[in-house]
């Protein structure tokens, strides 16, 4: 059985930090080259609005009462 | 470059001798490097130094002051060159001496670039540690922040439950 990261799936890449000294740090720092520093354990709400943005288009896919009719003859 | 874990960090001593044509000016000479680079030994031997100095104008001396941002940044680079040459060799090293480079992001903002080089990290799309420019370069179009995640091991932040707001249900399975 093999763990499938979805972080890598989206493209996401995300550090690591096994130091705790590395978080004050890069609290410290606020940003590096204007890219802002954000732990994903403190900024939930905002990490999920910024994946939101990046969600695939869902419009693609096939209309709900195309899946019901599908799912009902099937089931028959 | 020193290979051993130095125990008592916080004490240690900076060992750089300052010379001026071969003739001791001071010895520890402090004000030379920033506290974080306190690991490295050696003399520095500068001819513009006057012999006769005193201790008012050698603590006030605008030429200690250029010789100190100069030494800072001529270490900084003797160590990126050794990471690029020797990436092995540099790791091991890094592992036992990643906490002063740390304290200088921490305590040096005027060398935050050059130290940042120098650090490496976990990546979540890589095994190997990274450098900053590596996650910059892996980030997706548009992407404007940097994400980490804090943890004791790699094996740890790989099954942190807030990995799963990548997609709001997590890990998968692949059987």
């Amino acid at each position: 059985m093999t763990l499938i990261n979805y972080s890598l799936i989206l493209g996401f890449p995300v550090l690591y930090l096994t130091l705790h000294f590395d978080e004050l740090v890069f609290r410290g720092l606020d940003k590096y080259k204007n890219y802002q520093f954000v732990n994903l354990e403190t900024n939930y709400d905002e990490v999920a609005k910024d994946l939101k943005a990046f969600e695939h288009d869902k419009t693609n896919g096939l209309p709900e009462e195309d899946i019901t009719t599908f799912c009902l003859w099937a089931k028959v | 470059m020193p290979s051993l874990i130095r125990l008592n960090a916080k004490q240690e001593e900076l060992l750089l001798n300052l010379y001026s044509r071969k003739v001791l000016v001071k010895a520890k000479a402090r004000e030379l490097l920033p506290e974080y680079l306190r690991f490295v030994k050696g003399v520095v031997d500068c001819e513009d130094i006057p012999l006769n100095i005193s201790r008012e104008h050698y603590q006030d001396s605008s030429l200690i002051v250029r010789l100190r941002s100069l030494l800072t940044k001529r270490v900084l680079r003797l160590l990126d060159e050794e990471a690029r040459k020797d990436p092995a060799g540099y790791l091991k090293w890094y592992n036992d001496f990643q906490i002063f480079l740390k304290e200088g992001l921490a305590s040096d903002p005027e060398h935050v670039d050059d130290i940042m080089k120098l650090t490496r990290y976990e990546g979540s799309w890589t095994k190997d540690l990274v450098t900053m420019e590596d996650y910059i370069k892996s980030m997706k179009p548009g992407q404007n922040k940097i994400y980490y995640l804090t943890a004791f091991t790699r094996g740890m932040a790989e099954k942190s439950p807030y990995l799963e707001c990548f997609e709001g249900t997590g890990n998968i399975d692949e059987a």
